[in-house]
Parts: structure tokens; C-alpha cells; sequence
């Protein structure tokens, strides 16, 4: 089993105690970024990605040179204006770094389609679930996936298109370091959750970074990457839909005052397929290999 | 190159536009999305054209103007602007501090001028503003719309504001079925002993004058064309041909003038290249029935060898606006 990825607040002393684990690191300043890298180099500590939520625009994000290299998932609030960001587009192409923007605004979703067709990798996260707008999400996904042009990735649809296998469920919360199959969510006291909510609302499954060895044998880590299947055992619902597979009953609570994420997923399978056989279309050749 | 309209909106009403009846039929709010600009952009890349043009109305009268400009620039378009030069001071300013340091093989203007006695003080104050600023990024456009124009004040313009050494002579057409001013066939000829008039002072300035659309050729005598020959180092043209307009909602149609005839919806086509084919098969089906402007066009043989396409085609359609419905069916729509 591979050994998972740890998502936490940056706390300078959990951080000591995570030695030769990668790590997702939580922070909510910019000027934060070389200290906290300079740490875990120092501890040993492998960074998987920073986690930056900012309260404010992309435009006013102070991006530099010296972040180049280093993984960086910026949450913002919104785009700001194109004259905000004149002549800093190259640089932000240049780092390693995804901004997503949230669903609340539907501003965003305009922004988005703006960020991706300038070659900046972006996404979308899913903020009040019973106020998304789907037509708007299925709006993105279509350009996400179905554009013509070269345009850079837009999540979460093209880790779904990309991870997308028609005999298994694909779960796209990965791209929000939210699967407990390969991160964990723990706090400076070692308490360890399956999400990050889970985290939040003190619903742990392990204490102690020395019980993430044995962590396959936890009943309730087990529950919790099992956790779709209790939508099998309702006699409708989630588990039902068409599209099953792409979703896993993320928007099991909204559907009842918002039904819109049925059409999408359904209307994101499709474009799935569509990924998938053009992947195979464009495969080249390949030898035998020595 | 295609045209991108911003807005349907202008701060002119010139005599002579050929706009006027879109810009009547349209509506005034109905404004070009970043949606929209983004998917015109893709088609155009994807079809390989890496040139826009933007007009109206009057481009700057759209509130994302500079950031749409900025967008098209980030994604290596070169932006042509199509402009009466009038705007507001905040819009001004804007356009001053983001677009006038703007490398002039990337950006340009086209600020079509009229005669300042024709113009509000106003008017003038607004587009002398914008030459100061941006005439190092200006061809200077004129058109042409009566036999006796007048263009000097656009060389006192090239030397004040330092605009380019280019001017761009359009000549109005009329719009089928509606009024506007325009140079009748009748008076063409005069109008073009005028225009050879201005080549001796325009080669003294060195400003070269480019002919835009529409212009036929046997208005012009032997000599005449040869010393056009000369002053523009052999570089004529007297063509009509689609040249792709794109409203805000997403409409295309052959060119201005025939904006209320054949407009169909972008999404109808998968490259610009289809809209141009579909557009110039149907110009060439209008020209098997009336081959231009003067009867003359019908045998003519420079039409046949495509020297010129026999004037306007806005011209031939007048032809059919008040006759039985006889010919094939595509244009009466």
C-alpha cells in the first residue's frame, strides 16, 4: 500500500515530527512560502503541494520568481481584471501552481474559462452545493474537454476525463486533496481524519503519525474509503444515477433543492468517453521495447 | 482578417454609414461576452488567422474594452482597432495607461476621421486627444461619400500627431433598401479625377493612399491608374470581397453594407475558412446576375481575370429589391 500524503495546517512542531512523509501544507500567507519549504527541507519533509487560501483576487496574489518549482494550489476569490494582471501571465504559466475559484461566484466560471485559454492550469471548487449553477459548470466542462483549441487543463474535469475508467467510479475530490485514499487530514495534536471536514468536525479515525503505519487494519479508515457504499443500501438515491460512477454521491445532500448535478454528470460521462477515444485515437505507435 | 463588433452602439451618426441599418435593427445593449470573444478567438487560432479586428459602433463604448484587447494580445493575436477616437475620460485614460506603450506590430488604430467642419468642437477636442496619444499606433481612415470631398486636415493630422504614413480610403456604399449617403455611379468618375488631384501632395507628405473595398476600376482613365500604379509602387486593388463581421451575438454576415441579407449564426461553421467560402460562393452566385456596377462589368475582362470585382456588390443587390422573385432563391433572404 502506498503510503499516504498528509494534509495539514502548517504548525512549525507537527511539521518536526512528519520526517521522510510528504506532506500537503495548509497557509494562508505568501510571504509564508520560502520558510515553510526551508523547514521541510530541513526536517526532511516532502512537500506534495502547498495549500494557499487567499481572501482576495488572482490579481493582487504578489507571484515571484523564486516560487518556481515549488507546488502551489492557490484558492482565490475571484480573477480580478485583465489589466490587473498584464504582463505577470508568463510568469504565472512559468510556476507550478493551480488556482481554483469557487462556485458561488458565477463570475468565476467566466474567469476560468479565461485563466484556462491563456494556459494557466485552474480549476473550480464546489462552495454552497444547493447554489451551484450546473449549467454554468456544464458550460466549463464542455471547454474543458471538448475545446478545440489548445487551452491548459481545467479541473476537476480533466482529472476526471484523465483518471476515467468505464469499469471502475473515479473520484475527482483528489483534486482537493480530499481522497482518503491517498491523503490524510491530521492537526498539530496527531488527531487523524479521513477529510478534511471529518478534521473540522472532530470525526477521527487514528491518533498518533506512528498508527498511519497500521492504518489498512483501521476499522474506521476502512469504513471511510468504503464509505460509497452505504449509498447501495438506501432504496434510491445517489446510487442510482446514471452517473454513479464520475460523481459517488458527492451532491447527496443539495439534490433535493438542486437537481441540476444529475444532468452534468451524466452529460460528464459522456465527455469521459469522448476523452478516452480520442486518447486512443491520437496513441502513436509503439514498438516493442527492449 | 475578421471583425469583431464590441457594441452595437456609436457615438457619430455619420451620413454616409453603412452600419446604420444593422445598427438599427440591433440591440443598443447587446454587447460582445467574454464567452463569446473567447470562443471567436479559438475559431480563429484553430483556423490559423492570427488577426482581429475590432469595431462597433464604437469599440470603446464596451466596459471590458482594455481587458478584451489585453486578453487577444496575451494570446498573440495582433488587434486592430477600428475607432472614431471619441471616448470618454475614463476610458481614455485607461486606454493611455495600459494600450498606448503597446509594440505597434501587435496593436494598431484605424481612426476613421471626418471633416472638422462637419464635426462638434467637442468631437474634435476628443479625437485630437486620441491622435496625440495614440497617432504612433494610427492609419488615418476617410470616407469617402460625396464627389467633392475634401481631405486636407488629415495631413495637418499626420504631422501634428505623428500618424502613420498611411491613409485608408473607404468608399461608402449604399444599403440595399435603406438611405445613406454615398458617391452615386454617376459621379464616380469625378471622384476619382479628385482623388488623383491629392496624389501630388500626398507623394510630396509621403502618405500613401490605400484603397478599402468597392473602388472599380474603369473609373479611373490610362492615366490615371497609371500614376496610382506608381504612387502606390504597384500595389492596386479594386476588390469586394467578404469581409467577415461577427456581432455580439454571435450573427456573421458577408460585410457591412449587406448586414441585412445572409446573416447566419457562427455556430453554423467550423473554421473561419468555411465562413469565407460560404460568403464568396454566394457573392460569385450574385455576380453571375448582375456582374457590377455598370453594365459594362457583365463583359468585362478585367472582372473575368479578377483585376476587379466590378464595384460594390451592395450596388448589384439594389438591382433586386424591387423585382419579382426570378432568381435563385439565396438572394432575396
Amino acid at each position: 500500500m502506498r503510503e499516504h500524503i498528509l494534509v495539514c495546517q502548517y504548525h512549525e512542531n507537527l511539521i518536526n515530527r512528519l520526517h521522510h512523509k510528504q506532506v500537503v501544507v495548509k497557509i494562508s500567507d505568501f510571504e509564508k512560502i520560502h520558510p515553510v519549504c526551508k523547514q521541510l527541507n530541513d526536517v526532511q519533509v516532502g512537500l506534495h503541494c502547498l495549500m494557499i487560501q487567499h481572501n482576495g483576487s488572482i490579481a493582487s496574489i504578489p507571484f515571484h520568481e523564486s516560487w518556481k518549482g515549488i507546488p502551489i494550489a492557490i484558492y482565490a476569490n475571484e480573477m480580478g481584471t485583465m489589466k490587473e494582471l498584464m504582463g505577470r501571465l508568463p510568469l504565472i504559466r512559468d510556476l507550478n501552481i493551480r488556482i481554483f475559484l469557487n462556485s458561488d461566484l458565477e463570475a468565476n466560471f467566466t474567469s476560468l474559462h479565461i485563466m484556462a485559454s491563456l494556459g494557466i492550469e485552474c480549476g473550480l471548487y464546489f462552495g454552497n452545493k444547493e447554489k451551484i449553477n450546473w449549467e454554468l459548470v456544464n458550460d466549463l466542462m464542455t471547454y474543458a474537454i471538448y475545446g478545440k483549441v489548445n487551452h491548459a487543463p481545467l479541473e476537476p474535469f480533466y482529472h476526471l476525463a484523465s483518471h476515467y475508467n468505464p469499469e471502475q467510479h473515479t473520484d475527482f475530490n483528489s483534486v482537493y486533496f480530499e481522497n482518503p485514499l491517498t491523503y490524510l487530514h491530521i492537526d498539530h495534536e496527531e488527531n487523524i481524519a479521513a477529510s478534511s471536514e471529518d478534521l473540522d468536525n472532530k470525526k477521527f479515525i487514528a491518533k498518533g503519525i506512528d498508527s498511519l503505519e497500521r492504518i489498512s487494519e483501521n476499522n474506521k479508515y476502512d469504513e471511510a474509503i468504503h464509505a460509497w457504499q452505504q449509498f447501495f443500501l438506501k432504496p434510491d438515491g445517489c446510487a442510482y444515477c446514471q452517473a454513479w460512477r464520475v460523481c459517488l454521491g458527492k451532491f447527496s445532500e443539495s439534490v433535493k433543492v438542486n437537481e441540476g448535478c444529475k444532468p452534468f454528470f451524466v452529460d460528464m460521462m459522456e465527455a469521459c468517453d469522448h476523452f478516452l477515444s480520442m486518447q486512443h485515437k491520437n496513441k502513436k505507435k509503439e514498438v516493442w521495447q527492449p | 482578417m475578421a471583425n469583431i463588433l464590441l457594441t452595437q452602439q456609436c457615438v457619430r451618426s455619420c451620413p454616409y454609414c453603412f452600419a446604420k441599418k444593422h445598427m438599427a435593427d440591433s440591440e443598443p445593449d447587446d454587447i460582445l461576452t467574454w464567452d463569446n470573444l473567447i470562443y471567436i478567438a479559438d475559431l480563429m487560432e484553430q483556423s490559423g488567422e492570427m488577426g482581429i479586428s475590432l469595431l462597433g459602433g464604437e469599440p470603446t463604448l464596451h466596459p471590458n474594452f482594455v481587458d478584451f484587447c489585453i486578453y487577444l494580445l496575451e494570446r498573440r493575436f495582433h488587434v486592430n482597432i477600428f475607432t472614431s477616437g471619441i471616448m470618454g475620460e475614463k476610458m481614455f485614460n485607461e486606454c493611455e495607461r495600459v494600450l498606448s506603450g503597446i509594440n505597434p506590430d501587435r496593436l494598431s488604430f484605424v481612426c476613421n476621421v471626418n471633416n472638422p467642419d462637419k464635426s462638434s468642437f467637442s468631437e474634435l477636442e476628443n479625437v485630437k486627444r486620441f491622435l496625440k496619444t495614440f497617432g504612433h499606433l494610427t492609419t488615418a481612415g476617410f470616407n469617402i461619400y460625396k464627389p467633392d470631398f475634401n481631405f486636407d486636415f488629415i495631413f495637418q493630422y499626420v504631422n501634428e500627431f505623428g500618424l502613420r504614413r498611411h491613409l485608408r480610403l473607404g468608399l461608402a456604399h449604399p444599403i440595399p433598401g435603406k438611405h445613406n449617403s454615398y458617391v452615386p455611379i454617376d459621379k464616380m468618375k469625378q471622384m476619382a479625377q479628385r482623388l488623383i488631384d491629392y496624389l501630388p501632395v500626398m507623394e510630396r507628405l509621403k502618405i500613401k493612399g490605400g484603397f478599402d473595398c468597392g473602388f472599380p476600376l474603369c473609373i479611373f482613365t490610362e492615366e490615371q491608374l497609371g500614376k496610382l500604379y506608381k504612387h502606390n509602387i504597384g500595389r492596386l486593388s479594386f476588390g469586394c470581397g467578404p469581409a467577415i463581421d461577427i456581432g455580439p451575438d454571435m450573427t456573421v454576415w458577408g460585410c457591412f453594407p449587406l448586414s441585412n441579407t445572409h446573416k447566419k449564426s457562427i455556430y453554423e461553421f467550423d473554421t473561419m475558412r468555411d465562413i469565407r467560402n460560404y460568403y464568396l460562393d454566394l457573392h460569385q452566385k450574385v455576380r453571375t446576375e448582375v456582374g457590377g456596377i455598370f453594365e459594362a462589368c457583365d463583359d468585362c475582362v478585367y472582372r473575368e481575370e479578377q483585376l476587379c470585382m466590378g464595384g460594390c456588390l451592395a450596388h448589384s443587390y439594389n438591382h433586386f429589391l424591387n423585382e419579382p422573385n426570378i432568381r435563385f432563391k439565396e438572394i432575396y433572404q
